[in-house]
């Protein structure tokens, strides 16, 4: 299978850098960024007065107020401040099926993404996932590490099965700033999303779920009689694909993806689904905005 | 027809196979493509939806369907024998009329042996492969019949032929010959030589009625006025249903022959006789020629001219009017009768009798002597033997040929001693071992009797007129003729070999003192063995096979047999047709269910 190039058009990086992450609720990043946070300090936002204390920059006095009451009130600004993104991006072999692969079409994603929050100040870390993290990439900054946000996502293989819980267990467990989660992947995990997810829940990360298909998965041509190969497992079921079976086949493929966006509207996170021969530019550039990941 | 038939055993085996083929072929189905997913997660909930794990159910519901396709169609094909047989099955007579006139040709070309045959056998064949089958014929050619399997039966009917000699019977088994009486009873014949047939047979007859005409009898005669002078008598009977005219010929050596035209009426028989005096001494053939004759066998009859026509045999003796009688009575003797007194030896005699003397000098001329007295060139005289008891004679020697000595009485006999050189052999015994009569065979032959047809009832033997015939004919080496019938004949000659009149020869068996030879067809035959040789006549001679269309079946059908052809059996569906049909019907439920996805 040919790999997709995740280098990407200049015209086209030039749209991607007008776009920015975007979180429902305030932000809690450490340094200064664009996004709203909940702490007060430098910024162009007013929210609130208190009484001034020493050591209070004095530069935020109001003048006005001291005048009338002959108070010093100190004027707090919201302070802007920088979005932890996490990307985790599954790399497990029922990714790489498909033509263009699953996994291609995740990688490019998880770069555009990368890009978009390394140019807007994001502090974006990279996950690779299987069955447990295979890969973290550290939280990095700035435009400057967009390349090495690209050989990263070069380097990663697909290997291993699928369990979301494992390794959101595995980098939730550490002291993780609460930031937006963007997991790209096919879902196809046998213990069940739902408590994965969980995790996510607890430490109330914003979470927008890419779900990635492909058309040979979601209308398989198997053919009269085939012996089913799982690409994770390997375990192979002997399997008569009558009409009837394929069409069981697509409903149930279509009720899973209902059901995991289903999943992610109840809890308020964005989800997209897509398939591998959708066009990657109107996607990034119109359906993420409209699914609110975007600006 | 059955000819596929299994037994039980074999058949359930046949279906097992067939049954381990289907399995094996659907288990040979060629390796399934393999198809990747990225994951089975989704095939999975699949699977429990649509149950299509019930494929393995489908796949043996398949392999029973095929399985009872093949069992269904192998039953039908090799037909398995539901009724068994060792011992419980049934039990089947068959006997084979194998008479002479079962040899006739039908209008079809083929004889009614071979019809019978062919009936035979589909009677066989009708049978189950259990069934335990008799086999028998009407001329014993199968001695020691006993039950058999059908096929056995089958390979020994092709074994058995037409066969003479002897009085054709129905050989029926003892009833308690392993449960014979229960079983069914089938006589092939075409009911001419057939006179009793048991009343629970079923008859299969191959009668068919033909023209024939064959010759009966058959025989040379001297004339008595002039024994030069021979006749043949010849007599033809017409055995067909119109009257024929025939063609006689009568063939000797060197191409001598006489023809005759004669017309017979239906059933009747013609005498004919014609003069054989110029033809040469040897055999003679008589052969018949009518159109459309149906049996080959009556068609040819053979007969020996003597070589020498008259014998002159000297009779000396002081009166012996029973020997001089007898001798009178041979109808080429031409006897001259003189004393011892008057005898002197003379070239023109051919055989010397001597009654109760013995000259000194023995004659140049073979010689017959009764109670010859003392002489030197005989055998020593140590005294009398009163009321000897005959022991034993040598019944194989051609002297005796035809001839019992089982009555004979001798009241008074010369005690004599044999010589043991000079080719004396004792013919006749008394008990004791006292020889009562001898032969010399070395040089000039002679025959002499220890005793006088007075002192014995000899010469009131119904054979003594035999006796001296064979005497004479021994004497002046005339071959030894004997008239036989056809089929299996007894020759008194020890490792003999039987040659046919073309030169080939016949199969003997050796017997103690003998052969035994069966004669098939009509003919001249010359037995040869190291002792001596024998001419054989092999003729059919006998009207009850030339009328072979005298048919004893229908007064038997009125007497309440079974009619002569079995009627036609009911129509019934034949089970392993449809069974066939029954594999026909699985097949097209598997087609459907196949199409319906109900089935692999």
């Amino acid at each position: 299978m040919t790999q997709e190039s995740l280098l990407f058009s200049e015209e086209f990086l030039r749209q991607l850098e007008h776009l920015s992450m975007l979180t429902r609720g305030p932000v809690a990043g450490h340094l200064r960024g664009h996004h709203r946070s909940r702490r007060t300090g430098v910024g162009m936002i007013f929210t609130d007065y208190r009484p001034y204390s020493v050591g209070d920059d004095t530069r935020n006095l109001d003048w006005g107020t001291f005048l009338r009451l002959d108070r010093l009130i100190l004027r707090l600004f919201e302070e802007e401040a920088d979005l932890p993104v996490y990307i985790f991006l599954d790399v497990s072999r029922s990714m790489d099926f498909g033509s263009p692969s699953k996994f291609d079409v995740a990688r490019r994603f998880a770069a555009a993404l990368s890009y978009i929050g390394l140019i807007n100040h994001d502090r974006v870390s990279i996950v690779a996932f299987a069955d447990g993290v295979v890969e973290e990439m550290p939280a990095r900054r700035g435009k400057n590490q967009v390349w090495r946000s690209l050989h990263f996502l070069e380097r990663v293989k697909p290997q291993g099965g699928t369990s979301l819980q494992s390794a959101f267990r595995a980098f939730f467990g550490g002291k993780r700033t609460r930031g937006l989660v963007v997991v790209i992947s096919d879902f196809l995990d046998r213990e069940g999303y739902e408590q994965s997810f969980q995790v996510i829940r607890q430490f109330r990360h914003d979470v927008f779920a890419l779900h990635i298909t492909s058309p040979e998965e979601a209308d398989p041509a198997a053919g009269e009689e085939v012996l089913l190969v799982d690409s994770e497992v390997g375990g192979a079921t002997q399997l008569r694909v009558t009409p009837e079976v394929a069409r069981a086949y697509r409903e149930t493929f279509q009720a899973y993806c209902a059901e995991i966006e289903s999943f992610c509207r109840t809890h308020g996170w964005g989800y997209l689904r897509t398939l591998t021969n959708a066009p990657f530019e109107e996607l990034m550039l119109k359906a993420m905005r409209e699914q609110g990941l975007l600006r | 027809m059955n000819p596929l038939a299994l037994s039980a055993t074999a058949a359930t085996v046949a279906a097992l196979l067939g049954v381990a083929l289907v399995f094996l072929l659907y288990l040979l189905k060629p390796p399934l493509r393999r198809f990747l997913v990225p994951s089975s997660l989704i095939w999975e909930r699949v699977l429990k939806q649509t149950h299509a794990g019930k494929d393995r159910l489908r796949w043996w519901l398949s392999v029973l369907l095929a399985a009872l396709i093949a069992v269904a169609i192998v039953v039908a094909v090799v037909r398995p024998e539901l009724i068994p047989t060792a011992t419980g099955g049934t039990k089947l007579l068959l006997v084979m009329d194998n008479s002479p006139t079962m040899a006739t040709r039908a209008t079809d070309g083929a004889t009614r042996w071979d019809h019978g045959v062919a009936r035979a056998r589909e009677v066989l064949q009708a049978q189950s492969a259990g069934t335990r089958v008799w086999l028998a014929d009407t001329m014993r050619q199968i001695a020691t019949p006993g039950f058999e399997d059908r096929d056995s039966a089958i390979e020994r009917l092709a074994t058995l032929h037409v066969a003479h000699g002897g009085t054709p019977r129905v050989p029926l088994p003892p009833a308690g010959d392993g449960g014979a009486g229960e079983a069914q009873i089938v006589v092939v014949s075409d009911g001419v030589q057939i006179t009793e047939v048991p009343r629970a047979a079923r008859i299969e007859s191959v009668f068919e009625p033909v023209q024939n005409a064959g010759i009966t009898a058959f025989e040379l005669r001297p004339l008595p006025a002039n024994p030069r002078r021979v006749q043949a008598f010849v007599e033809i009977t017409n055995g067909g249903g119109s009257t024929k005219e025939v063609a006689l010929a009568l063939t000797g050596l060197g191409g001598r022959s006489v023809a005759r035209r004669l017309e017979i009426p239906a059933n009747d028989s013609r005498a004919e006789l014609l003069d054989v005096s110029d033809f040469d001494g040897g055999p003679i053939r008589a052969s018949l020629v009518m159109a459309g004759d149906g049996l080959a066998d009556d068609d040819n009859a053979y007969a020996w001219l003597p070589l020498r026509r008259v014998i002159r045999v000297g009779l000396v003796s002081e009166g012996s009017p029973w020997l001089e009688k007898a001798l009178r009575a041979q109808p080429r003797v031409i006897l001259d009768v003189t004393t011892p007194a008057r005898y002197a030896d003379r070239r023109d005699v051919d055989v010397w009798v001597f009654d109760r003397h013995a000259p000194r000098m023995p004659p140049a001329a073979p010689s017959l002597l009764f109670y010859p007295g003392k002489a030197g060139w005989l055998p020593a005289q140590t005294g009398e033997l009163e009321n000897p008891l005959v022991a034993g004679w040598d019944a194989g020697h051609p002297l005796l040929e035809s001839i019992s000595l089982k009555d004979l009485i001798v009241e008074r006999a010369q005690r004599t001693v044999a010589r043991k050189e000079g080719g004396d052999a004792v013919l006749i015994a008394a008990a004791g071992g006292q020889p009562l009569a001898w032969v010399h065979e070395q040089g000039t032959r002679r025959v002499s009797f220890g005793f006088s047809l007075e002192h014995s009832n000899f010469a009131l033997h119904a054979a003594f007129p035999q006796f001296l015939n064979n005497a004479l004919n021994w004497m002046v080496s005339e071959p030894i003729l004997v008239k036989a019938g056809l089929g299996t004949m007894e020759l008194p000659l020890a490792d003999a070999h039987v040659i046919a009149a073309d030169g080939s020869e016949l199969a003997a068996n050796a017997i103690p003192g003998g052969s035994l030879v069966e004669i098939r067809e009509p003919g001249f035959y010359t037995a040869v063995s190291a002792q001596q040789r024998l001419r054989i006549a092999a003729n059919v001679l006998d009207r009850g096979t030339t009328q072979i269309n005298k048919s004893s079946f229908e007064p038997m059908v009125v007497q309440g047999h079974a009619p002569v052809r079995s009627p036609p059996p009911p129509l019934r569906p034949d089970p392993w047709l449809l069974l066939l049909l029954a594999a026909l019907g699985l097949l097209a439920f598997e087609w459907w269910s196949w199409n319906r996805r109900v089935t692999l």
